[in-house]
């Protein structure tokens, strides 16, 4: 199975190997990790010194009440918003200081709540320009439309195959995405973070507003994706079911602060995380 | 997509004449480029000539404002900049075929410096920075030009003892360089950073955090624009005798803003070449009609009145300019008389 | 050195043409605040007010100008609100700006048609005193209270009424503004309008001091530094931002004027680069939290 995948992913690779390097296994060792992180908005603090500890290889859910910070987080680590205080080390690196595309280029990708896709782009320049920090062609090759750019394009063009292929779009590919259905915007939301072939995904509220056959489908996608690529996925999720069914472990967010964090049976009895769900 | 057309690689889907229609299209075209001096009398070539080179500088400002969806005020300015460089070289003793390159390296290497402030900010912002660095430019025109007139000597214009300024070769020169800017514009936007930029325009915060460097992609989208602006001016410069910086003020940024905003902003060949046409040539054929019919002053008043009725009209109504509505004037003629 | 009685003549001029700046700035603020686009009509609309009074004060006298110009830059504001700032809620900034900037060459197209490009002051007899260094005419006393007594005006209405504390919501957040109730298209219309008002008033008080001449909306123009300078969203700062900008201008014309022959006229956009460049949000405006 992981033979064949990789495999496919090797296939037709020009001269970027290292964009599709093995991963590690699975392992207890910190991939990615947010120490201390504060986030203030004028007098109001979203994220009140919490630390985040991500597992090799882990899929892991972030819960918790809206309000409770969990999207500043995600933000503060692929870098949009600027903490008051913490860092976010990456495989052993401070990234604290580090633009959001220097970090999607080191192996952080991330999909968002709410469609940000580009609307008047086709789906398939959508998930192309997600290969933007892996281009080889400078302006002037690009102009003259030289080999180094042709073969750039096709390169490109079967690495987005590939996901298209993963997650099913074939029947999209040119259709502006400002037409499709919420459901598909977040597929082709999540098939332009995975071209990337990051190491981390970060994913904000992945199935909200999804039929439940969306759902499902999503779920097999990524589970797909971790398994056999050994990616590791942050999730933050509203939805209680799908995050017990699929998370390796989930750490719970209320007003700012983690609240519990392990497995997600003994979290979800945890009486705090009751009190906070319901009687919050 | 037209039936019995089948890609077989990823490189024939981008390629920029995919089907036989195109190729078609296309040898009509340049055969008529290439004929319009018999079809046509003089003064209506030298009307082509001027056609071109605003055209040259219409692609430039559609990548930038169009692709890349930035305000730029400043690209007569630039053009300026492009003409008086070449006006030095050849002054100099630089060949004009020399000079004309330099000339749009020089306009982006000011672009570039031009706008490096404003990447971090909005795209109104850029408008602002553009606006005054145009009335800077136009500064520093009139203090090195006070007179409002720097020839371009004869000699610089010579290609192996053809003289380029004047006549057919003026006009073919003039096309050829034309055509090499199109087809370059085209390879640069369909590129990746023709893609980044649709990005940038569509949604530059996404666009940063999914890994896109954004402040890159607007200096080289500006930057771009400025070079073809510059190439521009250079032409301008092999056209005319003598160069003043008249032509180059706010009134022909807005002018240019026009052409791409109503020809159709992101179209980079045919919105462009619409709004030139439209814009520039109609305007000039216009003129010289109404200028036996009406007073002088309203005539000029006219202008501002036709030109910014046309960009507000159509963002309003027709935001993707032109071409859209002949786009659409076309779906209804193929379609007729059955109109599903 | 410079003489002591051109420099007090420059600092009252400086300080008399910063109140105008102030005041065409503040029209450029108000609609910021509630389009959140740089409204590129305005210029046009202090050259169409120019010329108005000064058609109309010419036929039925200088009162009958100055309601009619007030009136027609009140119509103006609700004329471009009504056919491009409604039409583009919801798109993006830069679609308003081009459409400002179209506008800008149509109210342009028809002030010169009214006005012909001729050049001529307004039909108010002037006089000069003197009050000791300082040479003072009557038509600068008069343009410093009218732009003195509109930014008052504005500020008061914008900080104290309940209509400026509505227009205020607004500007916060049109949407949650709406979620309470407040009419939001009809403060939009009368911010525009407000804005118009602005610029009549901005134009009246420069048509005094400068003449009414083709070139008023570039005066205009560089009311954009006063405006940034004081951050696009500042209401108050406007103040401080057109004096800087007035007292700059000034200044530069005398210091500079020998070796940079005209930098006093075109002093403002070296300073709106230079304000972009290090303080891009203003020393009163306020940096925007994205949100994805």
């Amino acid at each position: 199975m992981q033979a064949a995948a990789l495999e496919w992913m090797f296939d037709g690779v020009w001269d970027r190997s290292e964009h599709y390097a093995k991963r590690p296994e699975r392992s207890e060792r910190p991939i990615l990790l947010a120490e201390n992180i504060t986030v203030k908005f004028g007098e109001i603090v979203a994220v009140d010194n919490v630390t985040v500890n991500v597992r090799q290889g882990e899929l892991l859910a972030i819960i918790g009440p809206n309000g409770a910070g969990k999207t500043s987080l995600l933000n503060v680590i692929s870098g949009f918003y600027k903490p008051v205080a913490g860092r976010v080390v990456f495989k052993g690196q401070d990234i604290s200081r580090m633009p959001p595309h220097k970090r999607v280029e080191l192996g952080i990708s991330r999909t968002f709540q709410h469609s940000q896709l580009f609307l008047g782009m086709t789906v398939l320049d959508n998930i192309i320009v997600g290969l933007f920090p892996w281009r080889r062609t400078n302006t002037l090759a690009a102009a003259f439309w030289l080999r180094s750019a042709r073969k750039w394009e096709e390169w490109a063009r079967e690495s987005v195959e590939h996901v298209i292929d993963l997650l099913e779009l074939h029947e999209y590919r040119y259709r502006v995405v400002g037409s499709l259905s919420p459901g598909l915007q977040k597929r082709v939301d999540l098939a332009r973070a995975l071209v990337q072939n990051p190491e981390v995904v970060l994913m904000d509220e992945p199935m909200a507003g999804l039929t439940r056959e969306e759902k499902e489908d999503l779920a097999r996608a990524i589970i797909e994706v971790h398994e056999t690529q050994g990616t590791t996925f942050v999730m933050v999720e509203h939805d209680l079911e799908v995050v017990t069914d699929i998370a390796d472990r989930i750490i719970v967010m209320d007003s700012g602060r983690v609240i519990a964090e392990g497995e997600p049976e003994e979290v979800v009895h945890n009486p705090r995380v009751i009190h906070a769900y319901v009687g919050g | 997509m037209p039936a019995g057309v089948f890609k077989e690689t990823y490189g024939e889907e981008i390629a920029i004449f995919r089907y036989p229609i195109h190729y078609a299209g296309a040898a009509l075209g340049l055969l008529f480029a290439l004929m319009l001096p018999i079809l046509v009398g003089p003064y209506y070539m030298l009307l082509a000539v001027s056609f071109l080179i605003f055209l040259v500088g219409t692609v430039g400002l559609n990548i930038t404002v169009g692709l890349a969806g930035l305000i730029s005020l400043a690209h007569a300015a630039l053009m300026g900049m492009g003409a008086y460089v070449t006006a030095f070289l050849a002054e100099k003793g630089v060949n004009i075929l020399v000079a004309i390159p330099v000339a749009g390296l020089s306009a982006a290497a000011l672009a570039f410096i031009l706008a490096l402030p404003s990447f971090r900010l909005k795209g109104y912002y850029l408008a602002m920075a553009s606006l005054a660095a145009q009335f800077i430019i136009e500064y520093i025109f009139a203090l090195i030009d006070p007179d409002q007139y720097v020839p371009i000597p004869d000699e610089a214009k010579y290609l192996g003892g053809i003289y380029l300024g004047r006549g057919l070769p003026l006009y073919y020169t003039t096309l050829a360089i034309t055509i090499v800017s199109i087809l370059t514009a085209v390879n640069l936007g369909r590129s990746i950073l023709g893609r980044a930029m649709k990005a940038v325009r569509d949604n530059d915060v996404a666009a940063e955090v999914v890994g896109i460097n954004v402040y890159y992609v607007k200096a080289i989208a500006f930057t771009i624009g400025g070079f073809y602006a510059g190439l521009a001016g250079g032409l301008y410069a092999l056209y005319s005798s003598g160069i003043g910086w008249e032509g180059f003020t706010l009134e022909g940024s807005i002018e240019y803003l026009g052409m791409v905003l109503i020809g159709g902003p992101g179209r980079i060949v045919w919105g462009s070449f619409l709004g030139v046409l439209l814009v520039r040539t109609g305007w000039t054929l216009l003129e010289s009609t109404l200028a036996d019919l009406i007073v002088s002053y309203v005539a000029a008043a006219l202008k501002y009145l036709i030109l910014g009725g046309m960009i507000a009209g159509f963002i309003i109504f027709e935001p993707e300019g032109l071409i859209a509505v002949l786009r659409r004037f076309k779906e209804y003629l193929r379609l007729w008389p059955y109109s599903y | 050195m410079v003489e002591a009685n051109i420099l007090v003549g420059a600092l009252f001029q400086g300080f008399v043409l910063g109140l105008i700046y102030a005041l065409i700035a503040l029209g450029f603020n108000i609609i910021y605040r509630v389009s959140k686009s740089i409204n590129f009509a305005h210029p046009a609309l202090i050259l169409l007010v120019g010329y108005v009074a000064l058609v109309v004060s010419r036929q039925n006298g200088i009162a009958a100008g100055l309601i009619i110009s007030l009136a027609v830059a009140a119509l103006a504001g609700l004329v471009l609100e009504k056919s491009l700032a409604k039409p583009l809620i919801g798109k993006p900034p830069v679609a308003l700006i081009g459409a400002t900037l179209g506008a800008f060459y149509v109210i342009r197209g028809v002030t010169f048609i009214v006005g012909r490009f001729e050049a001529a002051a307004l039909p108010l007899q002037s006089t000069y005193y003197s009050l000791g260094l300082l040479k003072v005419s009557t038509n600068d006393l008069v343009s410093m209270a009218v732009t003195g007594a509109g930014l008052l005006g504005l500020i008061l209405l914008h900080n104290k009424t309940r209509i400026g504390s509505a227009i205020r919501a607004v500007a916060e957040d049109a949407e949650g503004a709406a979620g309470y109730g407040l009419p939001v298209s009809r403060l939009m219309t009368l911010s525009w309008i407000l804005a118009g008002l602005t610029g009549a008033l901005g134009g009246l008080a420069l048509s005094l001091k400068a003449q009414v001449n083709p070139y008023l909306d570039f005066y205009a123009i560089k009311a954009f530094a006063a405006s940034i300078l004081a951050g696009l969203d500042s209401i108050g700062g406007v103040v401080l931002g057109g004096l800087a900008l007035g007292l700059v201008e000034q200044l530069a014309s005398i210091v500079l004027e020998p070796y940079l022959p005209g930098i006093g006229g075109h002093i403002a956009f070296f300073f709106l680069l230079l304000i972009l460049l290090v303080k891009p949000y203003g020393l009163f405006g306020t940096e925007r939290i994205e949100r994805i």
